[in-house]
């Protein structure tokens, strides 16, 4: 009989993942001086659940590092280990090699072999006291072999708990604090003391192993605990009752805390195809609207009633649907703290990392998109903004500056902001930088204008290239990054007191807030974020240069583009004094589009044309409106661009 | 996966039947997913005359062509009887315009003839043959072919490579 573990590779590498962020997370919180004895219970609990599961599957690499990390953190929380900055930067790393071997496990790629054992060396080293003190003078640590007792001691078990199994009477499972004084594991009575003590190490290998497993299988899944239970009891060696029905009472006690858990994972597909579902539900729900309105008499009455009350709860269930795509902004911000620490380093800058608002609530497709753009800005923010804590004295502020992230929702937006108290933006050497790539700019202009300038494509700023930031990605990336997610970037910055990035983003990828216009008997979408304003100009407004017509307004001229000839409709107007302009700006240029009339500004659900069909020049999607036809939605920024 | 290959050894195929102008063709029955009657589709920008536009299946973004233009086959006339077959095609929906849906036939592989090289509005690598039935000669077209072939320019390249 064999079961085909690979089917639970994919939640034991998510959940890994999971317990490698709580892990490091933790670490960063953690008081080198006074550990808390609860987070260091924490982080052996992960560490050790991570080896469980890896020795289920087979994952050889990730045993032999969570291995070490767990023995530190054990004798950690016995109070005998002495936790330093230097050590917690080596664990640190040790989270990084992790994440990356869970990558490769996940890619069904060989792990890198090399850095397995270099981590696991590096961790080894922090367990001998004498190589811990010389660690923290010398940088260059864990670079060097190991001494040879040190693996002999280590490797002869590998896989299991070590000697040392006796210390660790709940294998991380269990609470500690029953733990120590019974080593019976509180569970398995029926096993008499000698078999438990550690000298009879087969037996309590065995069941250290076997329970592991067994926390590793209930965690990934409940519907298969009792087959998963029957193979691992097939495999384990021992042929003994007792461990056998220990596994049972285990399980009893795993499923139980199973009942007990408050969240469970879905696959996102599943609720995207919701959220879908109940976008056409609305949709439906507003036809039967629209119809029973044209009714009459006393039933249409009630009819109309009726409708109200489902409009209600369709309304509702959309909320609730589009709620659970929402995860909290903290997913994105956590991972924060690990990069200003390095980067300060990195940097000998000193920088305290505030966060607000991390309990904001964000559509998961945007948190996986803002992370880049995120980064960038903080990484900059530390970089160029940020002074050294020499000048900073100098200059009467605190040696240690300060980055605050901020999330808050206003209305359908939320906004993020990164804040620092640095230099701020420097006006003159941005113009002059400016000038030196031949862009136009005048002294007078205010300084929201010089701020986008730095967002103006191409505009490196060369002299500036650290390791940190200043190379590849710029600043238009993430202004287009932020773009493409509907959103936009604001820059405010006052120079010596710092400056501040804030993103404004909608709530949701899925819904769009747009401006129906109609050309000819088609409807089609603008993005409300694109437009400027709207307007009928008279004739004295029109001006041809070079034989384009233009809209001049505000001494500002504006080509005009006709969108019947975009589109290759019938247009109802063919003189822009009869038509309405609708102004657009996008982050290239800026024109006027001619359409026929407004219909009126609704939000939209995005449907993807190319999931049938294929992109299309000028078009970002559609949506169906309320009568069930669809109307495409215009791309604003390839609108304008001749179609290749 | 495995009924696209149980059909392909199977003896038996079954068509829809249907007509464009004065001739009969084919399609395997397990591609459609389901038929109905034209309704106004959304006109897509600078797409070939043959691609109608795109219309609402429940909830999905679908175009809708019309074979008769691209293959200049009889007129193409939009009326109440009209019909567009929805065919599920290499994981796409996709409506093809269709003058009148006649029959469901079932043919034995010895029933179907090889196409001839010419002669056909259809290029012979998209049809599996020929075959008659009740004195009628019907043209059996691979519909997956058809959709997803280059000519058409359905999908983006990429996309196409793929299926």
């Amino acid at each position: 009989m064999s079961i085909d573990m690979s089917q639970f590779h994919g939640a034991f590498l998510e959940e890994s993942a999971e317990h490698l962020d709580e892990i490091e997370h933790l670490l960063m919180a953690l008081d080198p001086e006074k550990p808390d004895i609860e987070e260091l219970n924490c982080i052996f609990r992960a560490a050790h659940s991570i080896k469980g599961g890896s020795g289920i599957f087979g994952f050889d690499s990730l045993i032999s590092v969570t291995h070490v990390m767990e023995n530190i953190f054990d004798r950690a929380r016995q109070g005998t280990y002495q936790f330093s900055r230097p050590i917690i930067d080596v664990l640190l790393k040790a989270v990084d090699a992790l994440r990356q071997l869970l990558a490769s496990y996940g890619d069904n790629v060989d792990p890198d072999w090399v850095l397995v054992n270099l981590t696991t060396e590096q961790l080894e080293a922090l367990l001998d006291p004498s190589r811990v003190a010389l660690m923290t003078d010398d940088h260059g640590f864990g670079f060097f072999v190991p001494l040879p007792e040190k693996t002999a001691a280590d490797d002869g078990f590998g896989f299991f708990e070590p000697i040392v199994v006796g210390k660790d009477d709940g294998f991380g499972f269990f609470e500690p604090v029953e733990l120590i004084e019974d080593e019976g594991f509180g569970l398995f009575e029926p096993i008499s003391k000698e078999q438990t003590t550690p000298s009879n190490t087969t037996v309590n290998t065995d069941l250290a192993s076997a329970s592991d497993q067994i926390v590793a299988v209930t965690e990934t899944s409940s519907d298969e605990i009792t087959t998963q239970t029957t193979a691992v009891i097939t495999e384990s060696k021992t042929s003994e009752q007792a461990p056998a029905a220990s596994i049972k009472k285990e399980t009893t006690k795993a499923k139980a805390e199973n009942i007990e858990a408050s969240t469970i994972r879905v696959d996102i597909q599943k609720v995207d195809s919701l959220v879908n579902l109940v976008g056409e539900l609305v949709i439906t729900q507003s036809m039967l609207t629209l119809l029973t309105e044209e009714m009459i008499g006393p039933e249409a009455e009630k009819l109309q009633v009726a409708m109200r009350e489902l409009e209600r709860n369709t309304r509702d269930i959309q909320e609730g649907i589009m709620s659970i795509r929402m995860l909290p902004m903290s997913f994105v911000f956590n991972r924060f703290p690990r990069v200003v620490r390095d980067l300060s380093t990195k940097l000998h800058k000193q920088v305290e990392l505030k966060i607000e608002g991390g309990h904001t609530e964000i559509d998961k497709g945007l948190i996986e998109k803002l992370v880049d753009p995120l980064t960038h800005l903080v990484r900059n923010s530390l970089d160029h903004g940020i002074e050294s804590p020499e000048v900073r004295k100098a200059k009467g502020k605190p040696a240690s500056g300060t980055i605050v992230l901020k999330a808050e929702q206003k209305g359908g937006n939320i906004m993020i902001s990164v804040i620092d108290d640095g230099a701020g933006l420097n006006r003159q050497k941005i113009i002059a930088k400016a000038r030196e790539r031949g862009l136009s700019v005048s002294d007078q202009s205010p300084d929201t204008e010089i701020w986008d300038l730095i967002m103006a494509p191409g505009f490196s700023t060369a002299d500036q290239v650290t390791d940190v930031s200043g190379r590849g990605v710029g600043m238009d990336v993430v202004k287009r990054n932020i773009e493409s997610m509907g959103g936009k970037i604001e820059i405010s910055s006052v120079a010596g007191a710092g400056s501040t990035l804030q993103i404004r983003l909608p709530l949701t990828l899925a819904i769009l807030d747009g401006m129906s216009v109609a050309v000819g008997d088609q409807l089609y979408i603008i993005p409300l974020v694109n437009i400027i304003e709207s307007m009928q100009p008279v004739p004295e407004q029109l001006k041809l240069i070079a034989n384009q017509q233009m809209l001049e307004l505000r001494n500002t001229y504006w080509p005009i583009l006709r969108l019947h000839e975009l589109m290759g409709v019938e247009p109802k107007q063919l003189s822009p004094t009869h038509a309405i302009l609708v102004l657009i700006e996008t982050s290239k240029n800026r024109f006027a589009l001619m359409v026929d009339d407004l219909v009126g500004q609704q939000q939209v659900v995005i449907k993807s044309l190319e999931q049938h069909y294929r992109r299309v020049p000028g078009v970002a999607g559609a949506t169906i409106m309320g009568d069930g036809s669809v109307a495409l939605i215009l791309d604003a920024e390839s609108l304008a661009v001749p179609a290749v | 996966m495995s009924e696209q290959k149980s059909h392909q050894d199977v003896e038996n195929m079954e068509f829809l039947t249907f007509t464009l102008a004065e001739e009969n063709y084919g399609l395997e029955i397990m591609k459609v997913k389901e038929i109905r009657g034209y309704e106004s589709v959304t006109k897509i920008a600078n797409a070939p005359d043959y691609v109608k536009g795109v219309l609402n299946l429940r909830g999905d973004i679908v175009p809708i062509l019309d074979l008769r233009l691209k293959f200049n086959v009889g007129q193409a006339t939009y009326n109440e009887f009209t019909i567009v077959i929805m065919l599920s095609v290499a994981n796409r929906i996709v409506g093809i315009v269709v003058d009148a849906v006649s029959d469901v036939i079932n043919l034995d592989r010895s029933q179907i003839k090889p196409p001839p090289e010419f002669g056909v509005a259809f290029d012979h690598k998209y049809l599996f043959g020929l075959a008659t039935v009740q004195e009628h000669m019907v043209i059996l077209l691979n519909i997956e072919a058809l959709i997803t072939s280059k000519e058409l320019g359905l999908f983006a390249a990429e996309d196409a490579a793929i299926t």
